[in-house]
């Protein structure tokens, strides 16, 4: 037997096991099943299955952004500078009545009326200055939603041109009257701020619901003389003649009265669904002739003022969302966390590059 | 008879028993390999049997634990070898202490490492592995492992035969140098 027979009789013999086996299996059988009985392995196996993790991550997901949508649905048109459009609770209708249906023109998605709101016609006002009106007129005929049924009522622009004896430039000026969904007055108001150097700004609401409640009085009252009257007619035929025209008299100056009532309902209910903003657009020829008469340095300076600004309302905008995401979708968080936790102790468990092949036999 | 000369397919059904419920056939399963397992572990871990006792039964519990989810492109056996050898690498790296184990293994370690002495040789030869490169070792172990052939010990190692070769020879080698054999190495 030369040495590396003998080597290979040492190399056997080292991975030769001397005695009774320990029965391992059995002992491994047993503390798995005592392992397996804690309530935390029904969550552990049910977090090995890559599919019910995908599943859940996928539920939360879209739970979470149907929350963050609901949210921000509440939350708009946010009220600005202290002026508040309410919508107060104060006393139910019936969905057939004129409150009811100047109610239903404004939320068309409530089917009953038994939280109701008061009747407020939204109206806002805002002048700004920019050196480019043609520009935001563009700009702002952009904000308006033709498929909500928002539209420019009228518009105007005047001004641009050059005085006699080379006088300076008039400068440009211009109105647009918008009507919007009330529910985005906010949202409009927002981007209108950002069409140029808002001057003047004032917004605010007439409440029509006493006059929406009377005209609703009135017209239920004029439909039941008219009703009392065709009864008149049809029971006393055998009247004369001139008492039976009398009646129709009265019968035509009802409809009428129904018709007008009917016609300033709807008017009301179209004012109430529509807010309307009147923007003021003046030209800012004086930051254009200061720009360009301004030295270079003062330019710069300028320039870099306004860049820094920018940058930290941006820098605030983004924190404000992150705040927003965080807080409003805490609960997710909460449960992508545990999730987490769970898939990294899953991952644990089973080293990389070993877990197909031992759970598999790949 | 050498433990690999069992039918694959009979441990193929053994685990699907298992899988099925059947805890005796796990039983049956251990009854063809644990001694050999636990050999191969003691090899790779330096000859401590404490140590192998816990790469092996770690070894059951991940079998125990993915044995539904055995799809057979494998032979059983080169699935438990598998596992046991990586048991054993992350034993000896010391990145993963086997935490079901922990407390057994504490009363069980001194009993087995008193039950056998080890003679000179094995001693040197130890040493002498100690030296070398974890791939040399495994590979010279599992050659010598059980009557296991180059094939076998390939495919447990996923390396191609030719690269298991060279490696065996170069590990050969070493180990006469290192043990001062002046003869020529016959693999």
């Amino acid at each position: 037997m030369n040495e590396s027979t003998s080597i290979g009789e040492q190399l056997a013999s080292a991975t030769r096991w001397e005695g009774e086996s320990p029965e391992l299996w059995a002992k491994s059988l047993e503390a798995e099943g005592k392992r397996s009985r804690g309530w935390g392995e029904g969550i552990m196996r049910l977090m090995r299955k890559r599919s019910t993790i995908a599943a859940a991550v996928v539920v939360l997901l879209g739970l979470a952004a149907v929350s963050q949508v609901a949210v921000m649905q509440q939350r708009s048109p946010a009220p600005r500078n202290g002026h508040t459009f309410t919508m107060e609770s104060q006393k139910p209708a019936s969905p057939g009545s004129l409150y009811g249906r100047v109610l239903g023109a404004i939320h068309p998605e409530s089917e009953s009326f038994d939280e109701l709101s008061r009747v407020v016609v939204r109206k806002a006002t805002i002048e700004i200055r920019t050196p480019d009106v043609r520009g935001a007129f563009a700009k702002i005929s952009l904000l308006v939603s033709e498929a909500r049924g928002e539209f420019v009522q009228d518009s105007t622009l005047t001004g641009g041109g050059v005085s006699a004896g080379d006088g300076p430039r008039q400068p440009m000026y211009g109105t647009m009257t918008l009507r919007v969904d009330a529910k985005r007055l906010g949202e409009v108001m927002n981007s209108l701020r950002g069409v140029g150097t808002v001057t003047s700004e004032n917004s605010g609401g007439e409440d029509i619901t006493t006059e929406t409640v009377d005209i609703e009085a009135r017209l239920r009252n004029e439909k039941r003389v008219e009703e009392e009257l065709l009864e008149l007619l049809k029971t006393r035929q055998d009247a004369q003649l001139a008492e039976i025209m009398e009646v129709r008299t009265q019968l035509g100056k009802v409809r009428q009265e129904i018709e007008q009532l009917t016609s300033r309902r709807d008017h009301l209910a179209r004012l109430a669904s529509l807010a309307t903003v009147l923007v003021i657009v003046q030209e800012d020829v004086e930051k254009e002739q200061r720009e360009s008469g301004a030295p270079f340095g003062a330019y710069f300076t300028k320039q870099i003022e306004e860049s820094w600004n920018g940058g930290l309302r941006t820098l605030s905008d983004g924190a404000a969302w992150v705040v927003r995401v965080l807080v409003g979708g805490a609960i997710w968080w909460a449960l992508l966390a545990v999730m987490g936790v769970g898939l990294w102790r899953w991952a644990r468990s089973v080293p990389a590059g070993r877990k197909s092949d031992e759970k598999t036999g790949a | 008879m050498s433990d690999f000369s069992y039918e694959t397919a009979e441990d193929g059904a053994l685990i699907a028993r298992f899988a099925s419920g059947d805890r005796a056939a796990l039983g049956q399963l251990a009854e063809r390999y644990e001694r050999s397992l636990l050999g191969l572990a003691q090899g790779m871990l330096g000859g401590d049997r404490a140590g192998a006792c816990d790469a092996v039964q770690a070894m059951w519990v991940r079998v125990i634990r993915y044995g539904k989810g055995f799809r057979g492109e494998s032979g059983v056996k080169t699935w438990l070898y598998r596992i046991l050898i990586n048991e054993c690498r992350e034993a000896r790296a010391g990145v993963r202490s086997f935490r079901l184990l922990r407390e057994g293994a504490k009363e069980r370690g001194a009993g087995h490492a008193k039950a056998i002495e080890p003679d000179d040789s094995a001693a040197r030869l130890r040493v002498a592995m100690k030296g070398m490169l974890s791939e040399q070792r495994e590979v010279l172990l599992l050659c010598y492992h059980a009557g296991m052939s180059h094939s076998q010990a390939a495919e447990i190692l996923e390396i191609p035969v030719g690269t298991l070769k060279s490696r065996l020879h170069g590990a050969l080698v070493e180990l006469h140098e290192a043990m001062g054999v002046k003869e020529g190495v016959g693999t």
